[in-house]
């Protein structure tokens, strides 16, 4: 066998098996980045709620549960997480997901309370808070956006044995779990 | 023509009425006279302009005795052009402007400059959202507040000249809106230049490739930003919508940036914005003006259409 036949077999597919491979790298890297900005986002958010849930607890008396659970919540999202583990990531963000339906239920049984929707504090707080949601939506959308880049790299042939040997896993989108506001409204119940 | 689409563009063409018959209109009639008076002139003139060109060729051809000479006749001919009827009946359509933006300015709180600097198109072309230019035009600035947002509107001309051929490169509006608190980063929204194209952008561009969900938006631009968050804070899939649904009711193409406290925005029309027309009809006719409107309220539908004021709370 000729030198520069033995150079095609080897060196071509060598190139192609390491382009490849940094593509994978370079699509994970940027899964942990957007992975990142979700964090910071997050963060944000979580320091909004102990001034909001204080403020509340003053006038919320009947809703001790609630606020105990957002408390719990925000305690869970905070909560360190290995980046790295499809799994815990996965958790992590349902947890930053079932933390954003927990205020928003808060922000509607407030309505009921008339003393604590006529402090100012609370309507910027609210102000903010839709503020804080709406970065952490576009983070979700950089988030969604390199993690499909990077799962069809790892899941399409011959990536799927490349990620393998590279020990480089899919991610979990960040998916709305909460359908509630998906559903049939029924109008008597706004109307008894 | 497209009329304006917007409530409040509507309702500027309603009060336009009563601001044409009551300030414009006695204005333009008091100006027809010059109109007439320079419509004679002209007729006058041209035969001045071709008699001078006519005089300085034999002249030069007498004293050189050489054909070439003949083209002396050009310049000169074109000098006298100049002097003779474009001056005048740029000094008339310059008069004829005031009458018109003055008070329809003064109606909406804005201020108008007939021929303003156009110091920031530099800045415009820094970002990408204008092609690169050594000569450039600007006329007719409109500048005031709109729902709560600072804007400017400028008509802008510019094209790059090397040693061989001047190319527009530019022409149409020019729009800036100052914000109430600065952007992090900086996002550019470009129009998509095909594969080929793309690449040869994103090639020492410091900012990256934004990938949006929208296929229809994707088809059209392509989004560059030094912070994928903010990017897609601001491109949220109603802005994309309307965005699109603006491009589709202006009929131009149409770029921006969002930078430090502005949204910058090209709008491409490949003619004079503002423009007045020819001289030949009688100047206080209010079918003139439409196409002025017409052009003052994109302001209103960019800022209407892309909802600016309630959406970008930076």
């Amino acid at each position: 066998m000729e030198l520069g036949t033995l150079l095609l077999i080897v060196v071509v597919p060598g190139v192609v098996l390491y382009i490849w491979y940094a593509k994978l790298i370079s699509r994970r890297n940027t899964a942990r980045e957007a992975l990142s900005s979700v964090d910071v986002q997050l963060k944000k958010r979580h320091d909004l709620l102990p001034n909001i849930l204080k403020l509340a607890g003053r006038f919320m008396t009947h809703e001790k549960e609630l606020l105990e659970g957002l408390t719990a919540l925000r305690v869970r999202v905070d909560a360190d997480y290995d980046r790295a583990d499809p799994a815990a990531v996965q958790a992590h963000l349902s947890a930053g997901q079932e933390l954003q339906s927990g205020m928003a239920r808060f922000f509607a049984v407030a309505e009921d309370y008339p003393d604590l929707r006529s402090a100012e504090t609370i309507s910027k707080a609210q102000d903010t808070f839709t503020e804080a949601e709406a970065h952490i939506s576009a983070a979700r959308r950089f988030y969604n956006a390199a993690v499909s880049d990077l799962n069809n790299a790892v899941e399409i042939f011959p990536g799927s044995m490349i990620a393998g040997w590279a020990n480089v896993k899919a991610m979990p989108f960040w998916e709305m779990e909460n359908t509630d506001h998906r559903a049939a409204i029924n109008v008597d119940d706004h109307l008894k | 023509m497209q009329l304006p689409s917007t409530p409040q563009a509507r309702a500027l063409l309603d009060r336009f009425e009563d601001v044409f018959d009551g300030e414009i209109a006695p204005r333009l009639q008091a100006r027809d006279h010059e109109r007439l008076t320079l419509k004679k002139q002209n007729g006058r003139n041209w035969f001045l302009v071709i008699a001078v060109a006519g005089i300085s060729a034999v002249l030069v051809f007498f004293l050189t005795r050489d054909t070439d000479s003949l083209f002396f006749a050009l310049p000169t001919g074109a000098a006298a052009y100049w002097l003779l009827i474009a001056r005048p009946t740029k000094r008339l359509t310059d008069s004829v402007k005031h009458a018109i933006f003055i008070p329809l300015c003064d109606a909406l709180n804005f201020t108008y400059h007939l021929r303003p600097d156009g110091s920031n198109a530099g800045y415009f072309c820094e970002l990408d959202l204008v092609g690169t230019f050594n000569q450039s035009h600007f006329e007719d600035e409109v500048s005031g507040h709109y729902e709560g947002l600072r804007f400017s509107l400028v008509d802008a001309h510019l094209k790059d000249k090397d040693d061989e051929n001047t190319r527009t490169v530019f022409h149409g509006l020019l729009a800036a809106f100052e914000m109430s608190k600065n952007f992090h980063g900086r996002t550019i929204v470009r129009r998509d230049g095909g594969m080929v194209g793309n690449f040869l952008g994103g090639i020492g561009n410091e900012l990256e490739r934004v990938a949006l969900e929208d296929p229809r938006f994707e088809r059209a631009y392509e989004v560059y930003s030094s912070d994928q968050v903010e990017a897609r804070y601001l491109l949220t899939p109603a802005f994309m919508d309307r965005l699109l649904a603006l491009e589709e009711q202006l009929g131009s193409k149409v770029r921006l940036a969002f930078d430090r406290n502005s949204l910058l925005m090209s709008i491409e029309l490949n003619r004079d914005a503002f423009s007045i027309g020819k001289l030949d009809a009688p100047l206080a006719d209010k079918r003139r003006l439409q196409g002025i409107v017409t052009d003052l309220t994109m302001i209103f539908d960019v800022v209407e259409t892309l909802r600016l004021n309630a959406e970008i709370k930076l």
